[in-house]
């Protein structure tokens, strides 16, 4: 069977080698015949009487539902289980928050000045840190269990008036974030909306929720809790993990879901359990969005006892077939089911905070705001006991095959703050560096990665290069980052891989040509970033000389992140459709008819040099009609 | 020659046949494409997946007969036998007299659906290296192979009882 590739040469090899093992890159080729309705979204299964697929010779579906009808309610479904992923992670982060200001949860507060910062946006005043915890978590819940004909309140200060000025004129404000989400699944059931427009933008509304509470108020939240991102220099790969420590690798989305463990490791009692086990102690491995979420605050919190981020999503296999790891810890998605086998077979202990992350192998303790002490030892002593377990003698010994794999030198703790902190207090010298044509503008490569865009990473590297090489800065936020980072790109000596003007920046400035932003979540503070530096500029959303892509998008969470870019009003490059290719009207909506509804486009192109062209093309019309020479 | 065997008990009528033929015959062949502007509509797959009255399932397909009664029929002279003996039609001089639809005994000469009163029939993918409809089967209810002892280019394997007609 063919092998599917990978753009992490080195993750390619190891991958060969371990002809033992079978992941997701095997399985790729397995599953290389598609299905066509599928992937065009005609196929309806809503009823008894179907499924009904749209062919020339069955043009309608049993209940007379179209393609445009059976696609745009497909798609509805897809976007709203992604805002449902995304408002799950906001609301438990709004849940630990509550605990600990009403004395509940023994978790410290790691940035009483993001606490004061957030409260202060959000217009909310107390006399303790506690009371201003619990209020602003408070603020956050209320909206979120809001009724949908209730409109969500605390979270305007996020987006320029102009946005809340189009999305009213729309009609897509969002009234209660999961009361919307609940609505959206009634309107998709069967025989009841058929309006395609009405559906496209229910997901444009879900968009808007998803950014602005699921990703921005779900980070700002987390950064209270665990601190705030500072710029430092980390490690990633799969030599991060050292096998001499108690390993727990995790997974999943929600920070502070690991605040009590975190904290525990941090002393001398955490360690000392794993010391006990015959290891120098225990450590945390970054697999997965949360990884990079720790790897961005480590500057703030686990500084000592977090190892580094690993590896993005479909790295994480290959991590566990190493033999390094003793425990994974999964609180959230992106955690394979093809992980069980292997930890099977290399006595890898799975556990999981939340049901919702509940693999048939994994044991779930559940995650209890007040009990985060007691559930951080138990964890930690499973952790041990796994590792004790595995190395003892006369049992069959792991075999531990650790790649020399990654950097040592990624810039990472990139954030809308310390960004600006670093260019010495405002967005200006990034305005200066694109206005004085020294860069030629800045693009976003963000959301997963997948196995499908040419292998594992494959467009993002590609895409990458081509853009560095013509001048344009690149964010990373997402599974793209933790590519970018183990293939080098967020490493200072990526500057040669830049054209001249860009390099000379980054040797200026020393940073790297891609600014690491951490988790998906973070797609969030980019359009912090966005929105400074709209302001900055003294321009709206729509005419900001940026562009956004996410060329290797895998699941329905970042269908309900590209949904909230084109309610902002940003052009949003795919390689690959989405599918509603189906439906000629949903696709002329997304593809044509958006710039007069949010100013946002969506473009699909699939080869990287026609993508990065395309993208400077689109970022110099922009500065063009700013009247900025480019 | 390698011909296309279908055997029929392979069929889960996911249509992904009929979805890989319209493909290969819209004006750029493109999947995502096909579907535009009500593209879809003028072209129409050449094969297509039938339910007997037993309720089985059927992969309708042009034979490419030894002794083609389409061809035989065809007073235009638009159908004819290519040089990789598949029964090919000729739209520019098909007159769509439809004497083909009503003589082929499979009813595998259909009239097109949309444009030009023409018919459209199975052409073996004559211009690709592997038919589209095989290439897209995921049960490898259509595979291409050596099969002896026939003459049409098509070879049923396991076909529905032949009392259960066609619905
Ligand atoms: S809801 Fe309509 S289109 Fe969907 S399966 Fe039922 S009849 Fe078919
Ligand atoms: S169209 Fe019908 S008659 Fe003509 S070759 Fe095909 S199966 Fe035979
Ligand atoms: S061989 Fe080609 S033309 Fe004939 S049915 Fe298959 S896909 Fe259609
Ligand atoms: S693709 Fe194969 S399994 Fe699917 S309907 Fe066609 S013949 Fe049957």
């Amino acid at each position: 069977m063919p092998h599917c590739k990978s753009a992490d040469t080195c993750l390619s090899h190891y991958l060969e080698s371990r002809t033992d093992i079978n992941t997701a890159f095997d399985r790729f080729a397995e599953q290389q015949v598609k299905c066509g309705f599928a992937q065009l979204g005609v196929c309806c299964r809503l009823c008894s009487n179907g499924p009904c697929r749209i062919t020339p010779d069955s043009p309608k579906g049993v209940c007379g539902a179209t393609a445009d009808g059976i696609v745009a309610r497909n798609f509805l479904r897809m976007v709203t289980a992604g805002a449902g992923c995304y408002l799950h992670v906001c609301e438990a982060t709004a849940r630990r928050l509550k605990a600990i200001g009403e004395g509940i949860s023994p978790v410290p507060i790691r940035s009483k000045q993001s606490l004061d910062q957030l409260a202060a946006m959000l217009g909310i005043e107390a006399n303790t840190t506690e009371e201003k915890a619990r209020l602003v978590a408070d603020g956050v819940l209320a909206d979120l269990y809001k009724p949908r004909h209730e409109k969500m309140e605390l979270v305007q200060f996020l987006v320029p008036q102009e946005r809340l000025d189009t999305w009213n004129r729309l009609g897509i404000f969002p009234g209660g974030a999961k009361a919307e989400v609940f609505d959206a699944l009634v309107k998709t059931s069967t025989n009841l909306n058929t309006d395609p427009i009405d559906q496209l933008l229910h997901c444009l509304n879900l968009g808007i929720s998803t950014g602005l509470y699921g990703l921005t108020m779900t980070n700002l939240m987390n950064d209270v809790i665990m601190g705030e991102p500072e710029i430092r220099i980390a490690a990633t790969g799969f030599s991060v993990a050292d096998p001499d420590y108690v390993n727990i690798a995790v997974s999943g989305h929600s920070h502070s879901v690991f605040a009590g463990l975190i904290a525990y490791l941090e002393t001398a009692a955490g360690q000392d359990v794993g010391r006990a086990a015959g290891a120098k102690g225990v450590r945390i491995v970054g697999m997965t969005c949360v990884g990079q979420d720790m790897q961005l605050r480590a500057g703030a919190s686990g500084t000592e006892i977090f190892s580094g981020q690993a590896g993005n999503n479909f790295t994480q296999e290959a991590l566990l077939a190493t033999g390094a790891v003793d425990m994974v810890i999964s609180e959230f998605n992106c955690t394979l089911s093809g992980i069980e086998p292997i930890a099977e077979a290399k006595q890898i202990k799975l556990v999981c905070l939340d049901d919702v992350a509940k693999l048939t192998s994994s044991e779930l303790l559940a995650d209890i705001p007040g009990q985060e002490r007691e559930l951080a030892q138990k964890l930690t002593r499973m952790a041990a006991d796994q590792y004790r377990q595995r190395r003892a003698p006369g049992s069959e010994k792991i075999r531990i095959d650790l790649p020399r794999h990654g950097h040592q030198d990624v810039v990472t703790g990139v954030s809308e703050k310390s960004l600006v902190q670093f260019l010495g207090g405002s967005l200006q010298p990034l305005v200066d560096l694109v206005a004085g044509g020294r860069i030629k503008g800045v693009a976003a490569v963000l959301g997963c990665s997948n196995l499908a865009e040419g292998g594992h990473d494959v467009m993002t590297v590609n895409l990458t290069r081509e853009l560095i090489q013509r001048d344009i800065l690149v964010l990373s936020a997402g599974c793209t980052t933790g590519g970018l980072a183990n293939c080098g790109f967020c490493s200072p000596s990526a500057k040669d891989w830049a054209g001249p003007g860009l390099k000379g920046v980054c040797e200026a400035l020393g940073i790297p040509p891609v600014l690491n932003f951490g988790p998906c979540l973070s797609i969030g503070r980019i359009e912090m970033v966005a929105k400074a530096l709209a302001e900055t500029m003294g321009v709206s959303l729509p005419q900001l000389p940026v562009v956004i892509s996410a060329p290797q998008w895998l699941e329905e969470q970042a269908l309900a992140d590209g949904c909230f870019g084109l309610a902002l009003g940003l052009t949003l490059h795919l390689a690959q459709a989405p599918p509603v290719t189906g439906s000629p009207l949903i696709t002329k909506v997304l593809t044509e008819d958006l710039p007069n509804l949010t100013g946002g486009r969506l473009f699909i192109e699939a080869d990287p040099v026609k993508t990065a062209e395309l993208m400077e093309g689109i970022i110099r019309d922009k500065l063009q009609a700013l009247g900025v020479a480019a | 020659m390698k011909r296309k065997i279908i055997d029929c008990e392979k069929c889960v009528g996911c249509k992904n046949c009929e979805l890989a033929c319209m493909v290969v015959h819209s004006p750029d062949e493109n999947l995502h494409q096909a579907y535009r502007e009500g593209g879809m509509a003028a072209v129409r797959a050449r094969c297509k997946i039938e339910l007997t009255s037993g309720g089985r399932l059927f992969p309708e397909h042009c034979r490419h007969c030894r002794e083609a009664q389409c061809l035989q029929a065809c007073m235009s002279g638009a159908l004819s036998r290519n040089e990789q003996d598949f029964v090919v039609c000729d739209a520019e001089t098909c007159v769509g007299c439809f004497m083909c639809v009503m003589s082929c005994p499979f009813g595998a000469a259909r009239p097109a659906t949309a444009g030009d009163r023409v018919m459209v029939k199975c052409d073996g993918c004559s211009d690709r290296t592997f038919p589209a409809c095989v290439e897209t089967c995921p049960t490898a209810c259509l595979t291409l192979g050596e099969e002896a002892g026939q003459d049409d280019g098509v070879v049923y394997v396991n076909p529905p009882q032949p009392r259960e007609a066609c619905g």
